[in-house]
């Protein structure tokens, strides 16, 4: 078994930074729409902004919902990918003081997602924060 | 009589949203993905072929969840079956998860790529 069949089942992204700014600060550019934006080269899509489902108003550029955040701690993206149908996967962020000020930095982009509506008719639905 | 129009209701609901789901395979593909008994059922096959009763070995899941776990992860193409006498070997269809490898490449090359402009962001941002 290939190594990329086993991330597959294990379906997981993990990659680990230490990063030279305090916490607060990564917080902020996680947080922050207009910074979040500068990095990630996206927009953040809010559900009441979600454009109808058309395809001339579709691209390839991802999108991001801000799901959840513990302050300076973490932080969770509903990540869509809008060129394509995919469902929405789901990015969490980590963080922590690491000595010298600096931010140690943890992301997992996981299929693993908040599942939309349809997943399950039989249980109650799921609440999503907001 | 309200009820059974209720509950009449609801399933034409459950219907739409599951012939809505049905639009593209890799939906089908993440969705099969994204419950941790069915990776666990793939974990299993990629290692070897098996039938329903050896898949299910040590599982609390009861036969009909195992049966619908299948049908869940044969409907995406990420496993086929085959007949071997009585019994019903199932195993990984490889070509199936290229989608998903597709995915995992994408999002390796992305983030990194990112992290780069995060930091330079950090570098920039007052205090």
């Amino acid at each position: 078994m290939s190594t990329t069949e086993e991330e597959i089942f294990k379906e997981n992204i993990v990659l680990e930074y230490t990063l030279d700014a305090p916490p607060e600060k990564v917080w902020r550019a996680l947080t922050v729409p207009e910074l979040a934006a500068s990095w990630l080269g996206t927009q953040e899509h809010r559900p009441e902004h979600r454009p109808e489902h058309r395809p001339e108003h579709r691209n390839d550029d991802p999108a991001y919902e801000l799901l959840d955040t513990t302050p300076f701690s973490r932080v969770r993206y509903a990540w869509r990918d809008t060129g394509t149908d995919m469902p929405e996967t789901l990015v969490t962020f980590e963080i922590s003081p690491a000595p010298d000020g600096n931010t140690r930095f943890r992301l997992t982009h996981s299929v693993r997602a908040t599942p939309p509506l349809a997943a399950n008719c039989n249980g109650a639905p799921i609440a999503r924060a907001a | 009589m309200y009820v059974a129009l209720a509950l009449a209701k609801k399933i034409s609901t459950c219907l739409s949203l599951f012939m809505n789901d049905r639009l593209t395979p890799e939906s089908e593909i993440f969705r099969a993905l994204a419950d941790p008994t069915r990776r666990l059922l793939l974990e299993r096959l990629s290692a070897s072929e098996r039938n329903a009763t050896e898949l299910r070995d040590g599982l609390s899941i009861s036969q009909p969840a195992i049966s619908q776990h299948i049908a869940v992860l044969r409907g995406a193409g990420l496993i086929e079956e085959e007949k071997q006498g009585r019994q019903i070997r199932y195993r990984i269809r490889p070509e199936g998860l290229s989608p998903v490898v597709d995915w995992l490449t994408r999002y390796r090359a992305f983030w990194p790529a990112r992290v780069d402009k995060l930091k330079a962001l950090l570098k920039e941002m007052d205090q």
